[in-house]
């Protein structure tokens, strides 16, 4: 079955959901989706340094939409907040769609959402950041959070997973195949075109991948009261 | 603008067919209960991956505009909407279909439908870029006012007692907290099941409460379903066409409120064809008649929620925010094909555009002989059909409906329950509409009230964000004028048309 970080770690936390993060496997993460700072095409804010100078000005009175509480578009908030040291308030939306409306309707002052937003709604918006490690191919002029100093690199990753009573030979044999679909060059055409990110976690590597998010997930979790 | 080349383009024989099948599709799947216009174009998506984008749109556009037009056969014929948007086509159409006037009824609505679907279509092909700004001055302010405006609805569709019409909206709103809340995430009256963590889902509660209870009363009353009128049989088409060119001003009212309600991100056909109702029983001298059978009220429904399918397109195509639920599939099936909607579509991909629109409106055409024929056919079937074939079949469909939904069977336990409370509650005079209608504005109204709440307090004044925005006024001027309409009329002088036959007193309207 499809499955998505943060959802995957973060609902569990919130309470009795009906299943734990150990109740299902991931055998594979095949793209994420980058997390991005978006405001309007005619916004004066034209870029993250301006965000951050504007957002200190003001504490508490830049809206910052996104899809949903718990969210990927929560925790970037949480996260970049800390990072730039900075106060500013979350409105949630029902999916990313509202959230970018808001948006283009002006009723926010900017949006945490996804690279993909970027390619689909093209010149409506502005990306002021992608929280890559490098710059993504369709949008070679956006900056990452890492070389305007703040360390972020999330976003909502997506891949497969499998009952835990799955046999181990054919967790291994799901990965190697979601692998090889990674490779194919349409499709990574296709995927970068729509503004995504391809990752390659497989089922061995999969163990790290998933404490390391577990980590940054509990942490942003716990010191803002998300999970009880 | 749009040039007459690009008609000719959506022409070609493929293209028809394709616009003929959807139709036709579209209205069968529209007319069984649960299964809606949003499920019909959904299944189809993959298929269209391997057309041309202009024919997968056109497939997908004939679809939704055949399957809001079906919607009405389950409501005229079984008191039971087809699709959401027909809940208003149920009030006049069952009891037309009561009385042996069901054959008008069907004729009535697709001619209605045919008239909405153009003028959306024609908004859509002429006005589309201006007319999408309006989906982006509603904020979550002008969102949560909105609902209250149409929570006022209240009043117009509880027919006989407002007090019970009020206290089914109250328990409408009620259940729609159920679940985890759309914004904060709080989990609320779930009584600490995990069945009810996603809240009620509208689909399901609409075919408990609309479905299940004429169902219960099928198996109950020993009378036959619909009864047989003894003149002959056929289409009505003639007197269709008059009782049409009579209340055209209404039509056309419905049909422009059905568009800009399809504008409206979130809000669908169920909305437009509620609020069109609501307006043309204001306006029209018969409005003591309606509830009872005043094809007034079909026309308004039907054109308005055909209308919405033009309407919703509007921001779908030019913002790229789908406007109506079935246009959030259409919008995802058009980013796969590699269409890219913007401001910029109706210029960079316009031989797209254009000949989808004209597509849909070639569509909407079809549907005037295929939906009399169908019409016809399905009148003829339910009015034919021994009870016990009946029911069990339409029971039948309500199960796979619902448990279509979220393939939940669950859900089929909701809709169980809340559709025997429905018929109880009814045997006591509490109709079904005034609960839906809560549970559908609910959400609505909690969602734009936290988030203006959020912005307002983080921006400054509560108050001003809330009561000072331009347009905000504008809604709450047209709740006050909707509350205090009676007393309104009352001041200045106008005649109270109430529970007065028209016919003895022509020509005393002052407006």
């Amino acid at each position: 079955m499809g499955i998505n970080l943060p959802h995957l770690i973060i609902q569990p936390l919130q309470g009795n959901i009906g299943y734990t993060a150990d109740d299902i496997i991931p055998v594979h993460f095949f793209h994420y989706t980058p997390d991005a700072l978006i405001v309007h095409q005619n916004s004066e804010i034209l870029s993250l340094e301006e965000f951050v100078k504007h957002a200190k000005s003001i504490p508490g009175a830049v809206t910052l939409s996104g899809s949903g509480k718990g969210s990927a578009n929560h925790i970037a908030k949480i996260r970049f907040d800390t990072l730039a040291n900075i106060e500013t308030t979350y409105v949630p939306f029902r999916g990313t769609g509202a959230a970018i409306t808001a948006v283009l309707g002006k009723q926010v002052t900017a949006q945490w959402g996804y690279s993909s937003a970027g390619a689909a709604y093209g010149d409506q918006i502005r990306l002021l950041a992608i929280a890559m490690e490098t710059r993504h191919p369709r949008f070679p002029n956006v900056p990452t959070f890492r070389e305007l100093g703040y360390d972020l690199v999330s976003g909502a990753y997506r891949g497969i997973a499998v009952p835990n009573s799955t046999s181990e030979g054919l967790r291994q044999r799901l990965s190697t195949l979601m692998s090889e679909i990674n490779q194919d060059a349409t499709f990574i055409d296709k995927m970068e075109e729509g503004g995504f990110a391809l990752i390659d976690v497989t089922y061995d590597q999969m163990d790290d991948f998933m404490a390391q998010k577990k980590r940054d997930y509990k942490i942003v979790a716990n010191s803002t009261g998300l999970a009880p | 603008m749009p040039t007459f080349d690009y008609f000719f383009e959506a022409l070609t024989p493929l293209r028809l067919l394709l616009a003929l099948a959807g139709v036709i599709g579209g209205t069968i799947v529209g007319s069984l209960p649960g299964l809606t216009a949003t499920m019909a174009i959904a299944i189809l998506v993959p298929l269209t991956f391997s057309m041309e984008p202009i024919s997968a749109l056109i497939l997908m556009g004939a679809i939704y505009t055949g399957a809001i037009y079906g919607g009405a056969f389950a409501a005229i014929l079984l008191n039971t909407p087809g699709t959401p948007s027909a809940i208003a086509t149920t009030f006049d159409g069952y009891p037309m279909a009561k009385r042996g006037d069901g054959d008008l009824a069907i004729t009535l609505a697709c001619l209605a439908s045919v008239f909405g679907g153009l003028v959306g279509a024609c908004f859509l092909l002429a006005l589309a870029p201006p007319l999408a700004d309006v989906a982006l001055a509603v904020g979550p302010v002008e969102y949560f006012w909105l609902a209250v405006l149409g929570l006022t609805l209240i009043a117009t569709i509880s027919r006989g007692n407002l007090l019970k019409g009020l206290i089914g909206g109250t328990l409408g709103l009620l259940l729609s907290c159920i679940g985890v809340a759309e914004i904060s995430a709080d989990i609320r009256f779930t009584f600490g099941t995990q069945t009810l963590l996603g809240g009620i889902e509208l689909i399901s509660a609409l075919i408990g409460f609309y479905c299940l209870p004429v169902l219960l009363d099928l198996m109950v009353t020993p009378e036959r379903h619909l009864r047989v009128a003894n003149r002959s049989q056929g289409l009505r088409l003639r007197e269709a066409w008059l009782i049409s060119w009579r209340s055209r001003w209404n039509l056309v009212r419905s049909s422009i409120i059905g568009t800009l309600v399809g504008i409206l991100p979130g809000a669908g056909g169920s909305i437009g064809g509620l609020i069109a109702y609501a307006q043309a029983k204001r306006a029209s001298p018969n409005r003591h008649r309606f509830g009872t059978g005043e094809p007034e009220g079909i026309q308004a429904t039907e054109s308005a929620n055909n209308a919405t399918v033009g309407g919703g397109l509007i921001p779908t195509l030019v913002l790229g925010i789908p406007g109506t639920p079935p246009d959030a599939v259409i919008l995802g099936a058009m980013l796969v094909q590699g269409v890219q909607v913007g401001p910029n579509l109706f210029q960079d991909e316009a031989p797209i555009v254009y000949t989808f629109v004209f597509g849909l409106l070639l569509a909407t055409i079809i549907m005037l002989p295929v939906g009399l024929f169908i019409g016809r056919y399905a009148y003829k079937l339910i009015v034919a059909v021994p009870k016990v074939l009946l029911v069990p079949s339409v029971a039948f469909t309500t199960l796979i409906g619902t448990f279509a939904i979220r393939n939940s069977v669950a859900d089929i336990a909701i809709m169980v329950i809340l559709g025997t409370l429905g018929w109880v509650l009814n045997r006591f005079g509490y109709e079904p509409s005034p609960i839906v209608l809560g549970l559908i504005l609910g959400r609505i109204a909690e969602q734009g009230f936290v988030q203006g709440l959020i912005i307002g307090a983080a921006t400054g004044s509560v108050y001003t964000m809330f009561f000072l925005r331009p347009l905000s006024i504008g809604i709450l001027i047209c709740i006050g004028f909707t509350l205090f309409y009676p007393l309104i009329a009352a001041m200045l002088g106008f005649r109270q048309w109430h529970e007065r036959p028209k016919v003895h007193q022509p020509h005393q309207r002052k407006s």
